[in-house]
Order: structure tokens, then sequence, then C-alpha cells
């Protein structure tokens, strides 16, 4: 499986990038804010992307948006540490799959991807 | 096209998906809500969340750190946890003449009753059950434990249960003989401080059996809002739970019309429709009084 992490913070890109290989996922690409992501999207048509909030350029409620006006099936899972109620709802109504707020746990993020490929699969 | 009024209808797969998030979570089976009430009843939710749509409804069920708040959001609006004083009264008087009598006479040598109202939702039962009791005691209650646990897996139904106070008008389904249990002041009806200083509340699944022997035997277990929400195989699962926390000669009792399922016959009707409960054999010879 393929996956690409969007991140304007190198550590929390690499955080991210341990907890997926310690599950078994090593097919990893990075993007560093949304416009990046979006590029690297198209480049590498990713089976999963992991994306913060707040980054550079285009930060990732953007990208979403933009995602989502031409792929409307690759799961994405916000990571952020927005936790308010208006903030999950904008990310719903972005598109987004599913949402964690940092910090997470490996089993948080284990589950969390698991849950998200299973509603894909059904 | 798709008309703002289309997009917050709730379509049949919505529906389903709706029942399945929720069946999944607390294992309630929605079947008793048709499409369109249970769309009139959650749509509230989706204006008060700023949501456009019923799928987008149900992804927020589904992820984010508010799921769980919300499930509860959206059983309050859905009614599950709606209670009310003396529900259902002719089934509580009767309960009161022809069961408690034997009860109280099998509790008396500790002079300790132990009752369990079960999917309390906002507590107007588990306080109903304390009035019954109080009154079946009579002059005896001063010298008695009742000890009455209303339990609820919606933290938000306990939250106003354990607070004991309701709107002024529930005090009118309260009928005489057990009005002097509750007071009026002003906008609000809240039980009298010896029937609140009886009752207490837990947050609990029915699902969860072993978390059900935390809080040892009962001597009445009353369920009757909650069993008919759940399915087949989960009302079974209910129901062995309940008889195994009863104490031997124990009485439980169900919502008029819901039934023990046949094939469990461990616990016997007290009456033929079940209205009356259903008793636990044990060493208590309880007898239950002919109707005069």
């Amino acid at each position: 499986m393929n996956i690409l992490i969007i991140d304007d913070n190198k550590s929390a890109r690499q955080v991210e990038r341990n907890v997926l290989a310690q599950l078994g996922h090593t097919s990893v690409e990075e993007a560093a804010d949304g416009q990046d992501g979006l590029s690297k999207a198209t480049a590498t048509r990713p089976d999963l992307i992991l994306c913060g909030w707040t980054m550079p350029h285009m930060g990732g409620l953007e990208f979403v948006r933009a995602f989502r006006q031409h792929n409307t099936t690759t799961p994405i899972i916000m990571v952020t540490i927005e936790k308010d109620k208006a903030k999950v709802v904008e990310a719903i109504k972005a598109g987004v799959n599913n949402y964690i707020v940092k910090p997470f746990t490996p089993d948080l993020l284990s589950q969390r991807i698991s849950e998200t490929i299973a509603r894909k699969a059904a | 096209m798709i008309t703002t009024a289309d997009t917050r209808a709730l379509s049949p797969a919505q529906h389903d998906r709706l029942r399945r998030i929720i069946h999944e979570r607390t294992g309630v089976r929605l079947r008793v809500f048709a499409r369109d009430e249970m769309a009139e009843r959650l749509r509230p939710r989706l204006d008060a969340l700023g949501l456009d749509d019923f799928d987008q409804y149900a992804t927020f069920l589904s992820i984010g750190p508010h799921q769980r708040d919300e499930l509860e959001g959206a059983m309050d609006a859905l009614g599950v946890t709606e209670s009310s004083f003396f529900h259902d009264a002719d089934q509580l008087r009767a309960i009161e003449q022809r069961v408690l009598p034997g009860l109280l006479t099998d509790c008396a040598p500790v002079r300790r009753v132990r009752v369990w109202c079960a999917g309390c939702g906002t507590g107007q039962e588990a306080y109903t059950l304390a009035m019954l009791v109080n009154r079946a005691l009579g002059p005896r209650a001063a010298g008695w434990h009742v000890d009455v646990l209303g339990t609820d897996l919606n933290t938000r139904a306990l939250d106003t249960a354990v607070q004991g106070e309701y709107p002024a008008g529930e005090a009118r389904h309260i009928p005489a003989p057990w009005r002097e249990l509750a007071a009026v002041h002003g906008q609000a009806c809240t039980p009298t401080a010896d029937i609140a200083a009886c009752v207490n509340f837990e947050h609990h699944h029915l699902g969860d059996r072993l978390g059900a022997k935390r809080f040892a035997r009962w001597d009445l277990i009353v369920c009757r809002r909650v069993l008919p929400l759940f399915d087949d195989a989960m009302q079974a699962r209910v129901v062995a739970m309940f008889a195994d926390q009863l104490n031997p000669g124990g009485v439980l009792v169900l919502g008029r019309g819901d039934q023990v399922p046949a094939a469990y016959t461990l616990l016997q009707p007290l009456s033929p429709d079940g209205t009356l409960g259903y008793a636990l054999p044990g060493a208590h010879s309880r007898m239950v009084a002919k109707a005069a």
C-alpha cells in the first residue's frame, strides 16, 4: 500500500513514517505542504493520505478540498492537534475519511488506518 | 437537480448506515424507528453541528474526538433516553399489590431490598421504583435499607438523573398516593430527600455482563424501556444476564408486551402475559398475592 504523508513539520512526518514502518508500511512518500501534496498525489497515486492541518502555501483543509475536486475515492486521514467540534465538521465537509488528534499512539494510528481501509472496501 | 430539501432527506442507504453505526457502537438496534421519524428527530442535530446532510452526520458519528458525545446526542434526539414518572401506572400498581408484598416479606429478615432499574434514561423510573417500595414498606421504611440503582449507557441522561430535577409538569404523572414523595418548587419537580437518598446512578451498558456483576445481586430488576430496542440475540443475552444477577426468588419486570424468550425457562412468569414479571426460582417461597 502506498501512503502519502503531508505535513510541514519534518519531525511529525518522521514520527508518522516510523509508526507506519512498525505497522509494515514502507512505501511512504512525503510532502511538506498542500501544494507539494497535490503534486505528489497526482504523481504517485497513493492508496491512503495522512494530512496535517496547518501548513504554509496550502493548508490541509485546502488540500483536501482541491484533491476532492478530481479524486473522491482515495481515503484521507486528517492528523492534527485541532480537536474542536467545528474543526471536525469542517474537515468532514471538505471530504476527509478519518480524523486523528495528536498526540496519538501507534495503536490508534493502526486502528484508524485499518478502519479507513475497511470502510473503503465495504 | 438536487435541492436543499433533497440533500437533507434521509435516504434508505443513510438510514441503514446510521442504524448500523448505532447498533455497532451501542448494541441498540433501532428497528422501531421508521426512516421519516428518524430523519425528523435527527435533523436538529445536523443543524446544531452545521452539517449539510446525513452522510456527513454518519461520518461525524464515526470519526474524530466527538463521536461518543454525539452518539449520546443522537440517542437523546431519538428519544431512547426518555423516561417519565410512573410510566404505565397500571402495571406498577399491579406490581405494588401482587409482587412487592411477597418480595418485601422475603427481604424482611435483613431489612434490605435491592432494586436495579436497568436502562433508566433520565432517571424518573428509578425514582418511581424508590417511591413504590417506600410506600409499600409504609411505617417500616425508616428501618429498612432501600437500595435502588439506575443504570444507562447515556452519560447525558445520567447527568439529568443524578441531578433529579425535572420540569414541574412531570409531577402530574405521579398518582395521588405517591405524590407526597415528590416536591414541586417553582418550575421544578424533585423527589423528596428520603427518596433521592435511596437512589444511585451508574453508567452501564446492558451488553456488559461482567460490568453487571460488580453490582452484585438484586431482589427486583426492572427493565421496561429499552429491551425492544435490542435485536433478538441481544435481548436473549440481556435477559440471561438479568437472571444471573437476581437473588434466588428475585423478580424481573419487563415492559408490558415484552417477553422473556420462550426458550429461556429459568424465569417463570408471575402472570400469564408476563406483566407482573418473571421470578427466579430459589430458596424463597415467593407467592404472588391473589388479586382481591
